[in-house]
Formats: structure tokens, sequence, C-alpha cells
């Protein structure tokens, strides 16, 4: 045993650099325990370190029956804004385009134990998070990170996130080359880089080896590069502007064929005219996707080419590259093929869906599919092992929140899975329905409205339980979930995607899915899906098995699951969800009251059960039907494409939703559009009524902004019609949620009278 | 130093349905049935040998999870010990992990692993085996009161520093807990 501390074990092992960070960030935690430092101050600084909140840390949870305050021992002190100091918070780790070796693994293994809950989680973004950190363990945490190589630096908060790549670069068969040593560049390029220091809001980019796969989702990136091959030299074609979050933009050509030492310096560019021009005191407002929209693609391609014209030369920008050709993987083992021995139990379905065979004849990537993208310490260390024995180095995580292994002799593929197996590792279906991305939503993300992990793990082991007879086109399937509209299960681009919502039946609330049909996971993301309708979280799975049986049912020949929802129409897709869209009342399905995995009455925030509300339905629930019908009308004249009638639609929606909330308060507003605004402004948006408790105004901005801009029909695309449907959704969301706050408060006055 | 986080895991020989278990967990939270400051529950079934349904607190965790054909009730404290001292500790986290196990209708405890998740305190060696070993040996002895031995869990550097009692021997029947 010892005296020292990390700090002291620990500093020669640290790069210098990263050690002043981590120590000038426990100063930071010592002075704001002495009140020194502004809660949005130390937030901010909190957040860049990776040190991110968790649900329940403003101190209240409802206990099922009513929301209680947590006793923290925290005596006032916050770590943030509404954040109790001791509640427990999430530390994201940066795993730069996935990769990772056996020690880093072995570490993420140790410190899961030590301050977390032996959990690894993987992320959509391929970083790995921790759950329920003190925030006082962080440093040491970061300490013991560092001595391997590893950071939480500006993992989180208004900074370049980490940066994705295909985890199959460097081996990938269809790729132009090998993006990995140029995702690794980026990295440490940006990494407290001076002009990444002043963004309103988190900066995205990833990298991938082609244009038609999936694994990099450029499309959905601030910044993407998708590398080519011109005249035998390296390329990147340059997009920007992408982002889901509630409404999704498909990011846009900023530049073609870009050679290979320009990617530094053009990106240090982009991010100049972000940071000089993107929007500060509207986070709503402020992803750079917005910067695009507002400027037009032109405008911005001309700005970031005049700033970087005038920036000055950094050696940084090529002195990588020289490197470049080295940096390949060297395998363990020599390159071998199976040879007809023996093969053990289960091996087939694994190998089936489970195992890549690399570019490099002889050698396989093996994926590891991990349920809802956790991994527990001793199956990391035993995978560290493993990993040791078969292939050196090469681990990395997937955005489909698994984790590969590269170089495998195919010979070692019999042996592995068994090595794998007994660590319960051998879990075939990688790529295929049963592997479901989800976000953690109401598990512990302070933002989830639905149960996005329970949702996923019911679906998943329903579909294993039947994974024998299901049909190939459903096993081809993409399921993605998230826990609300901000998109980290990526439910867009997801064949069959669920985002998280909440409705209210006599005065109590209903865990609900909207279902997103119709994305495109190709082509890096390729298209985005649209919600057409709400369903309580319970009857999520009767859905799926509705859709899927119909789509196995009517399909044609060779016809994907894309273009069956295309052909099949948005009107037809309503009338097949419509029967389990109905809520009965709580006496007849208490089951729909309560999300997956949680027993407890469902609730957002505090609202409870109103034993005043009599059998009902509200005039809100009437007026508000009307505008759902009315925006599902959008959907369907964008499916004819009738956009300039799409957008009008949609826009009467968010009108149709307002004046059901006004209804309420002024029975004769009347249906003049500019009136219902009007009132909608000044009672409900100026009084912040309407406010989200994180979104704040955004959602009621959309009706504002499109009431007082409206498009000429020129302007009218697909794209423009598109995003104001999700607008719409949006709004009616909002107003659904406005309506519960005002009825729960209501309930709160009357309580005392009862 | 003593370490900062001490985790008693108490096995019995057949597994437990962890879902019955969820609705328990939620009502220990809102009744306040066990000791400690109770937030949320997690939920890993999915794991497997993973660490199971966890009841997460602010100053020790409970969890019960299935390990490999057996039930491992697991408490683990982690900050606001009530004593600097090694003995106190562990009697203290061995007090919690008894009094969960009692609150859950099963078979006898017939094994117990104390670990520490404090590589700087309590590193994987067998210096700190013959360091703390006979302390903690006394302890759970008096708190069992039955001899209990304990050998050097797994020595792989990597993992942290564990004891192991005998397997199969019969440490506390259900009518005692």
């Amino acid at each position: 045993m010892s005296d020292l501390t990390w700090k002291d074990r620990l500093q020669n092992q640290i790069d210098p650099d990263s050690l002043q960070e981590i120590d000038l960030f426990e100063n930071q935690i010592t002075l704001k325990k002495q009140g020194k430092l502004d809660d949005k101050v130390f937030g901010e600084t909190r957040l860049r370190r990776g040190a991110y909140g968790q649900r329940y840390d403003n101190g209240q949870r409802h206990n099922g029956a009513e929301s209680v305050t947590i006793p923290f021992p925290s005596d006032g002190l916050t770590k943030g804004t509404e954040t109790v100091w001791d509640a427990p918070g999430m530390q994201r780790i940066k795993i730069p385009y996935g990769g990772m070796n056996p020690e880093q693994l072995d570490l993420l293994a140790q410190v899961a134990e030590e301050y977390s809950d032996d959990i690894l989680h993987i992320t959509t973004r391929q970083d790995i998070q921790l759950h329920f950190v003190h925030l006082e363990d962080t440093p040491d945490l970061m300490r013991r990170l560092g001595s391997v190589g590893i950071t939480t630096r500006e993992a989180c908060g208004n900074s370049v996130r980490n940066i994705t790549g295909c985890p199959l670069a460097g081996v990938c068969r269809t790729e132009a080359f090998d993006v990995t040593p140029y995702a690794d560049a980026m990295t440490w390029f940006l990494l407290g880089h001076d002009d990444v220091q002043d963004f309103g809001r988190k900066f995205k980019i990833a990298f991938s080896g082609c244009a038609h796969e999936a694994c990099g989702l450029v499309t959905i990136h601030d910044l993407g590069f998708i590398a080519r091959l011109e005249n035998e030299q390296r390329v990147f074609d340059i997009f920007v502007g992408g982002g889901l979050g509630t409404v999704p933009h498909q990011a846009q050509l900023l530049a073609q064929s870009v050679p290979e030492d320009e990617i530094l310096p053009v990106t240090q560019a982009v991010c100049r005219v972000f940071a000089r021009l993107g929007e500060k005191k509207n986070r709503n407002r402020a992803r750079l996707k917005f910067l695009v929209a507002k400027l037009g693609i032109d405008e911005f391609k001309k700005l970031v080419q005049e700033e970087r014209t005038i920036l000055p030369h950094d050696d940084r920008w090529t002195d990588y590259l020289k490197d470049v050709p080295e940096q390949v993987d060297q395998p363990l083992r020599a390159p071998t093929f199976l040879n007809g021995a023996p093969l053990p139990e289960g091996f087939s379905d694994w190998y089936t869906t489970n195992v890549y065979h690399q570019r490099q004849a002889g050698y396989t990537t093996v994926t590891i599919n991990l349920p809802l993208g956790d991994i527990s310490s001793p199956q990391a260390y035993a995978l560290a092992d493993i990993a040791r024995k078969y292939v050196g180095e090469s681990i990395r995580t997937t955005v489909e929140q698994n984790l590969v292994l590269r170089w495998v002799s195919e010979k070692d593929l019999p042996d592995l899975y068994r090595e794998l197996d007994a660590v319960h590792l051998a879990a075939p279906g990688a790529g295929t329905v049963t592997d479901i991305t989800s976000c953690p939503g109401t598990d512990t993300c302070k933002l989830g409205i639905a149960a996005s992990r329970g949702l996923s793990g019911e679906l998943r082991d329903r579909l294993i339980a039947q994974n024998g007879s299901l049909h190939p086109a459903v096993s081809d399937l993409k399921i993605k979930v998230s826990g609300c509209f901000n998109s980290c299960g990526q439910h867009h681009i997801s064949d069959i995607g669920f985002f998280g919502n909440s409705r209210r039946r006599n005065n109590r609330a209903v865990p609900h899915f909207q279902v997103v049909l119709g994305g495109k996971w190709e082509d890096n993301g390729g298209s985005y899906g649209l919600a057409v309708g709400a369903v309580p979280s319970k009857r999520i799975p009767d859905v799926f098995n509705a859709i899927t049986d119909r789509y196995v049912n009517e399909k044609e020949a060779e016809e994907t699951f894309q273009n069956w929802i295309g052909r099949l129409g948005k009107k037809e897709i309503r009338t097949m969800l419509k029967p389990y869209m109905d809520v009965p009342v709580y006496e007849e399905s208490p089951e729909l009251y309560s999300d997956w995995g949680d027993p407890r009455e469902y609730t957002i925030g505090d609202i409870g059960i109103g034993e005043c509300a009599g059998e009902v339905v509200s005039l809100f629930a009437i007026e508000v039907a009307r505008a759902e019908g009315e925006a599902f009308d959008a959907l369907i004249e964008l499916d004819e494409a009738n956009y300039v009638t799409a957008e009008a639609k949609a826009y009467n929606a968010m009108v149709l939703a307002a004046r059901a909330l006004i209804r309420n308060e002024f029975i004769d507003i009347g249906d003049d559009p500019a009136r219902i605004v009007t009132e909608f402004k000044t009672r409900f948006y100026d009084t912040k009524l309407f406010f989200d408790k994180y979104a704040k105004g955004k959602f009621g901005r959309y009706l504002l902004q499109r009431h007082d801009s409206p498009p000429a029909a020129e302007q009218v695309t697909e794209a423009v019609a598109h995003r104001l449907i999700e607008e719409a959704n949006l709004f009616i969301e909002a107003a659904h949620a406005c309506d519960a706050r005002i009825a729960q408060a209501r309930q709160n006055t009357l309580k005392p009278i009862l | 130093m003593t370490p900062e986080r001490i985790q008693i895991k108490l096995f019995r020989h057949s597994e437990t349905d962890l879902k019955e278990l969820i609705p328990t967990f939620h009502e220990w939270i809102r009744d306040e049935t066990v000791d400690g400051l109770l937030i949320d529950v997690a939920d890993y079934r999915h794991v497997p040998n993973g660490p199971g349904l966890l009841l997460m607190g602010h100053d020790g965790d409970y969890s019960v999870a299935n390990d490999n054909g057996r039930t491992a009730i697991v408490y683990k404290h982690k900050r606001d010990w009530p004593s600097a001292e090694l003995a106190d500790r562990v009697n203290f986290a061995l007090d919690r992990a008894l009094n969960v196990a009692s609150k859950l209708e099963s078979d006898p405890i017939n094994q117990i692993e104390i670990s520490f998740p404090d590589r700087l305190n309590t590193p994987n060696t067998a210096e700190t085996f013959e360091a703390l070993a006979p302390t903690i040996s006394t302890v759970a002895s008096q708190a069992l009161n039955t001899p209990i031995q304990f050998t050097h869990g797994s020595t792989d550097p990597r993992h942290m520093f564990a004891l192991l009692s005998q397997p199969n021997q019969e440490i506390v029947p259900q009518a005692k807990i």
C-alpha cells in the first residue's frame, strides 16, 4: 500500500500538456467548491472535460407516486445550472475513429470498476461512456486514461467532438484508401486548437473511405470527408452542414477533390468561419447546419475560401503526411484460410453475420456484437487478452455500438470463436435486425423522454427468440431507437426508427414512440426517414411485427424496405398504424402507462395522477388531433411531390396546434392564422409557457419564423418541405408537452381545495 | 492507506429471476428500505455475467447478478465512510451486504468475495494479500460467526485485489440472516 496519489504516481506517464490541463480542471473543481467560479463557466469547463450530466442530477426523482428530492449531501453546492454537486454524472471518453489497443481497453475496464458501474458503454459516435461517476473522481480517472494515451478533452461541450471513421478503414474491400492516418492527424491537430474554442455549439467530424457504404456516416456530420482516388492521387470530397438533432439536415458538398495536404487547413478555415459567424446566443440555432442554411452553400464556400487564403501557415498541416505510408496495421499472424477442420457449435451463424473478409487475403475482421453497446469489465479484460493473442493492437469501436477485431487470420476463427463464446462475446447477428442501436434514453439521460434501451432490449429479445424463423428481408433491416427527438440513436437513418415522446390521456402520461420509416443507412446515411405516427411504447413490438409482416408479404422481388415504404405511401402506413395509436383509459390497460423495464407509472417531470379528472376527452385533445391530421396530410403531399402544398400544410398544422392550446383559454380565437400566431406568441411564447426545459423556445420559433417569412413557391424544394414537416411534428409534440404542464399546474393548484 | 472502495459479493448456489426484482428495487428507493442514499435502478440483465440489476446509490451501490449459474448479491461502498480503519470499513460494508441479502429470500450464502476497487491503495499483489488478509479474515469471521479463511482471488495484476472464501462452505444459512 502507498501514500501516493494517482497524480504523483502517473506524472511521468502522461503527456505534460494533458497533465497540466487535468491539474487545472482539478483546481477548478476546488474553486467551484469554494464558491469562486460561476455555475455556467464551471458547467462548460466540466463539459469540455467530458464530464456530463445525468438523469436526476437536478436532485429530483419521481418514485412512481410523487416527485421527491434526493437528499444529496451537497448542501446547495452545484456543478452547473440546476446540477447538484453530488449527483452522479456521465463521463464521455474520446476514442478517435474508434481505435484502441488492448492496454487501453484494460485501463478502461479498470476505471469502470473503480469509478463507475463495471460497464463500458459504446456510443453511436465511437466514444466510450461511463455512467454514475462522481465529479470528484474525474481528475484521477482522466489521469489514468491519460497514462495510456486516452483523452476526455472536448468530449462534450461546444467543441470538436470525437472524430469518427470507418472501423474497416485499411482493411475494407471497397474503400479508396485508409482514412485512419487522416482522422488521427485531424484529432490531434484540432484538440485544444485556438480556432475551436469559441463555437456556439458542438462540432462533429467524420471520415469515410468510400461514398456508398454507411460506416463513416459523413452526411450526418458538421464536416465530413469521403476518400477518393483521382489519377492515383489521394483526394477528399468535403461535406459540411449535416446533422441529425431535432430537424435533420443532409450535409452539402463544400469542395471536391481536395488534396490530402489541404484537409487540415480547409478544416481550420471552416472552424474559423463557424466561430466567427455561427450563432452564439441561441444554442438551438447554433450548429453549423444552421449557418450553412442561412448563408447558402455558395456563400459559405466563398467565406471558407477567403479564410483559407489568409490562414497563417502551420507546419502541422502536412508534417504527418510523411508518416502516412508507414501507418499501416501490422498483422500479428500470417494469413491463413479455414482448412476444413471441425467447427464449434454456433460457429456458422456467427461466421455468416460477424465475420468480414478483408481485402487482404487470409484475414478477416470480426465484429463483437454488444447488446445495447455494453461490455462488462471482466469481458473487456478477456477481450483485451484475446486481441493480444490473435490480432495485436487492432480493436475499434463502431457507430453501431459494437467492437471489431481486425486482422484475424482466417484459420484462427474457430479458436477465436470459442474464446469469445466463453466470455459471452460471440453473439451472432452483427449488423442485422437484432443488432439494435439505442441511445441511453431515460435510463441515464436527463433529456430522455422514453425508455429507448428498454424498448431496444425488448425488441432484441423477441427478435433473437425468432431469429431462426425471421425472413431474410427482415433480418437485414436496421432498427435505431432514440429516447427523444435529439436523435442520439440516429433513428432518422434506419429502416425502422423510433424516438420517444409522450401523450396524455385523462391527466395521465403515456410513454410513446414516434415511428420513423424509410431512412437510409447506406451512402453514409443517404436519406432520412419521416415520422408517421406516435404509438404507445408497449405496443411498438406489435407495430414492428405488423410492418415487417406486411413488408414480407408485399415486397416485390428485390424491393428494399425503403422503396416499399415509398410505394406503400404514408396514408396507407398511417392506416396500418391507426389501431395501435389509440390509448385506452388507464383502468382498461394500465400496462400502457409505464415504460419498458420501469414499473413506475410513467411521468414526465412531476406529471402524476389527476383524481379530479373525469372520463372526458379534453378540448385540446380534440383540437390537436386536427393538427396531427394536417401534418400527416403534409407527409402525403410530400410523397406525391407536391412540395408547395406539403409545406403549406405543415405550416397549417402548427397553426392548428397553436390554436388547440389557445382555445383552452380563449374559446373564440377563430381561424385567422395571423390572429392565432399573435395570440400564441403573447400567451405561450412570450410567457415561456411553451418553452421546453432544455430546448427553450426552439419549437415555438418554428411557427413564428414560418409565419413571418413564408417561402416563395419557387423556393419550396423537397428539402424545404421535408424540414417544415419535421418542424411541424416537433411543434405538435411541444404543444402536447405544454398542455400537460399546464394541466399539471392546474391540478397542483386544485389540490389544496380537494 | 485504507481502501476507499470495498465490494462485498455474497454467492448463492442458484440463479435469481432478476426481472422480478426490478419493482422491488424501485420500492426500496421509495421506501428507503436499505441503508444509504439510493438514487436509481440500472438494468444490465442483457450483459451475461455482468452487474445484473443495480440499485445505484450515492455512498454505495447494491446489486444482484447471475454469475455462472449462481446468484451474486453485491454491495460496493464508494464514499462517505464512517471510519478510517480497514476493519471498520470491511465490517460496515459486510453489514450492508448481509442486510440486503436478508431481504432477498433465497438459498444460503455459500461463498464470499471481498474485493477492493481501489488499485491505488490496494494493488493486486501478494504483499497486499499478506497485509490485509488476516484483518479481513478476523472481521469476516466475527461478522458471520463462523471461521472464514480467504485465499487470494485472481492474481492477474490488471484485476482488482480480491479475497475469496472456500467454495461451497455454508457460510450464512438463510435462517441466520
